[in-house]
């Protein structure tokens, strides 16, 4: 059963050109485009639907009818059963309080905030009053956010779009009073609000920029109906919205798969040569330069890069070998592949040599007849539909938001270079006859602490991105992590990292469990996919028992919940001796572990640490 | 562009925006003969023939809009003039 469905890519086109050709008229397109979400939104699924459901609030200070009717088209199209709650007109404060809001139990919730409530704000003040304008409503925005914050819970506020008004002209960002000057300050303080509260941002001074402001307002529709923007402007705002989402639910794209020729470079290196192919400092070579630099950007970031070439392995290897101007050098790439099978099976193959799901793979290939080949067998990948420029590459991956993340921790960064230590390890596995022996020598050392401060992103990233060793995949945020954290006498926490000969894991395991009356309840228990079957999950265990002994806590409570993914660890509690004590047709299932009755599970590591 | 070929535009945005596909688009349909004809399918419906005829409407005229004649005659006006026939204030 599969959960979440590929993106389907908007058609906005148009709206590049519209940027080019200036922007007379809205494109036809993506006023279909909206329409057609529209009227998605009004022939959802029934509640009889196998989907995951997903619980939006939206409280907005503009008219959101058209907002949530949107956002409930962008998560019906990602694979959800949305059900939204829509605050009252302009009244979030208010909204904070709301008992219905309370009694409906988002697990998201979006403060929605434009531009145009602050210019009334501002144009009502004296102009002394005008200078702190931004300070007090980048307040107000961050008490919303703190009122409505709770563990399991994400808020997302925005930026703002830069107002089209300037009143001092070129000298609008040195005075401290013009409008245009205050709104970019306090998308400044509203990004600060953000980082303090653990919100999540909607970036629409972004979207409003890509558009261009003329564009994007149109104050006839806010005079009439307070509709913050010109409407076909709202399906991006609400795919925000749909895409952090899904990000949060653990898609996200962690592997680039490239092909070589007219994608890294212009031309056939087999046919054209080295001399022959396009890549340099200028026209159509600059741009296949660039796009060079922008994956290594990318692969900086922490994206892993992998080529599917077909080609002969030595002529593809030849431009990363002897090209004065490629970027891209072999050690970038976690997997090299040019071979003349077809490019679905290596990107089987690519998907399982890194031990990542076919959906966290984006193929960027410029041959349509390839794309549709792998889509054939593969629907879950990312594979976007690129223009035939090759100029508007980036443009139509950033417009698609393709690249979605929720959190930048060190061990993104230190990705790429843990898979080159991982095919070392491999090659050392085939020498030994069996997996103890291997483990042993591994010299394994693994280090147990409570979610402090410093390792919280990662923490957090981990919860949110593993998806295969995840007993009840509850996606805790950085928020929630923290909270848990900060309350040692109701929750316990543990963040696990592994050494061993070859290099740092880093933190590759992290367990949330809850002191109740006379049980400890394991409400989440994810292990990173580049620690499976190292006996982590054992050692952890021991861990919980050890804490459980101490307290004199008889009993550990444990349940499985089953998504597409995590059928590898349905029977992971009957192994650890558990007994099950209820289960339901849904899959899920609860067991019970008496902590006098538990024996340890054999494990291979050198020295296990607790801080 | 007749007002044949207006109207035959206008049948294909309104079939789309007010989703009734039996819709018979004759000049004095009025917003209460369809239900789904409401402020805001106005905007969208409005916002999409702005698109289609390459005119923009003023403000004052969104609201003044109750049957398709009206659009009609609007759209006729805003073709051949660039300007709405009546501006309220006497115009600029």
């Amino acid at each position: 059963m599969l959960h979440i469905r590929p993106r389907r890519e908007s058609s906005y086109a148009g709206v590049a050109s519209a940027i080019r050709n200036g922007p007379a008229v809205d494109s036809v397109s993506d006023l279909d485009e909206y329409m057609r979400l529209v009227h998605l939104a009004e022939t959802s699924p029934g509640s009889s639907s196998p989907v995951p459901e997903v619980r939006v609030a939206v409280l907005g200070d503009h008219a959101t009818q058209r907002l949530c009717k949107l956002i409930k088209a962008c998560l019906i199209e990602r694979g959800y059963r949305p059900l939204l709650y829509e605050g009252s007109f302009d009244a979030i404060s208010l909204e904070t309080l709301a008992p219905a809001l309370k009694e409906f139990q988002p697990e998201f919730i979006y403060i929605a905030t434009c531009v145009q409530r602050v210019r009334e704000r501002y144009l009502g003040l004296t102009p002394e009053a005008r200078l702190r304008v931004s300070e007090v409503y980048a307040e107000e925005i961050r008490q919303q956010v703190l009122a409505l914050s709770k563990p399991g819970r994400v808020v997302m506020i925005n930026t703002l779009a830069l107002p089209i008004e300037r009143q001092y002209g070129n000298y609008s960002l040195l005075s401290e009073q013009s409008f245009y000057g205050i709104i970019v300050s306090l998308n400044r303080l509203i990004v600060e609000v953000a980082r303090q509260t653990g919100a999540f941002l909607n970036d629409i001074m972004y979207l409003a920029a890509r558009v261009g402001g003329s564009n994007f307002f149109d104050d006839r529709f806010w005079s009439l109906s307070k509709l913050m923007c010109r409407n076909h402007h709202l399906p991006r705002i609400a795919q925000n919205v749909g895409d952090l989402i899904s990000t949060l639910r653990g898609r996200v794209v962690k592997c680039l798969v490239l092909d070589l020729d007219n994608t890294l470079w212009g031309g056939q290196i087999g046919d054209d040569g080295l001399e022959g192919i396009a890549l340099g400092d200028t026209g159509v070579g600059e741009a296949f330069r660039r796009f060079q630099q922008y994956l290594l950007s990318l692969r900086d970031r922490g994206l892993l890069l992998a080529v599917c070439s077909k080609n002969d392995l030595e002529t593809a290897r030849l431009p990363f070998r002897q090209h004065p101007h490629m970027v891209l050098k072999e050690e970038h790439f976690s997997v090299f592949i040019a071979n003349w099978k077809p490019k679905a099976e290596n990107i089987a193959f690519i998907a399982k040599t890194l031990n990542i799901g076919i959906d966290s793979l984006m193929v960027i290939d410029d041959s349509p007849f390839e794309r549709g080949e792998i889509r054939s067998r593969h629907p879950m990948a990312q594979i976007p539909e690129l223009p035939a420029d090759n100029l508007d590459w980036i443009w139509h991956i950033e417009e698609n938001n393709y690249l979605e993340t929720t959190a930048l921790s060190s061990t993104d960064r230190d990705r790429a270079t843990f898979y080159q230590q991982e095919s070392e390890r491999e090659a050392e596995f085939l020498q030994y006859d069996n997996i103890e022996q291997y483990l042993r020598s591994l010299e394994m050392v693994l280090s147990a602490r409570t979610f402090d401060r410093d390792i919280l992103p990662r923490v957090a990233q981990l919860l949110t991105r593993s998806n295969q060793f995840n007993l009840r995949t509850q996606r805790y945020t950085l928020k929630a992590c923290e909270s848990f954290a900060a309350d040692v006498e109701h929750y316990l926490t543990l963040a696990v990292s592994l050494k061993d000969r070859f290099g740092d894991y880093g933190i590759i395991a992290a367990a949330c469990c809850e002191w109740q009356e006379e049980q400890l309840a394991i409400l989440e228990l994810a292990v990173s996919c580049r620690a499976f079957k190292r006996g982590v999950e054992n050692a952890i265990l021991d861990l919980l028992v050890e804490s459980c002994k101490r307290r004199k806590i008889a009993r550990i409570w444990g349940e499985y919940l089953p998504t597409a993914k995590n059928g590898m660890v349905r029977g992971f509690y009957e192994e650890m001796g558990f007994t099950l004590i209820d289960a339901d047709s849904s899959g899920r299932r609860q067991y019970q572990l008496s902590v006098i009755e538990y024996t340890s599970r054999p494990n291979f590591f050198l020295e296990v640490v607790r801080d | 562009m007749t007002e044949a070929d207006i109207l035959h535009e206008l049948d294909r945005i309104f079939k789309q925006v007010f989703r009734e596909p039996t819709l018979d688009l004759k000049p004095s349909l009025a917003a209460s003969d369809v239900s789904t004809w409401d402020s805001i399918t106005h905007l969208d419906m409005l916002a999409m023939v702005e698109s289609q005829f390459g005119i923009r409407i003023p403000t004052w005229e969104i609201a003044s809009i109750h049957n398709v004649g009206d659009l009609v005659a609007l759209i006729v006006s805003l073709q051949n003039t660039g300007k709405a026939a009546n501006i309220p204030w006497g115009g600029p």
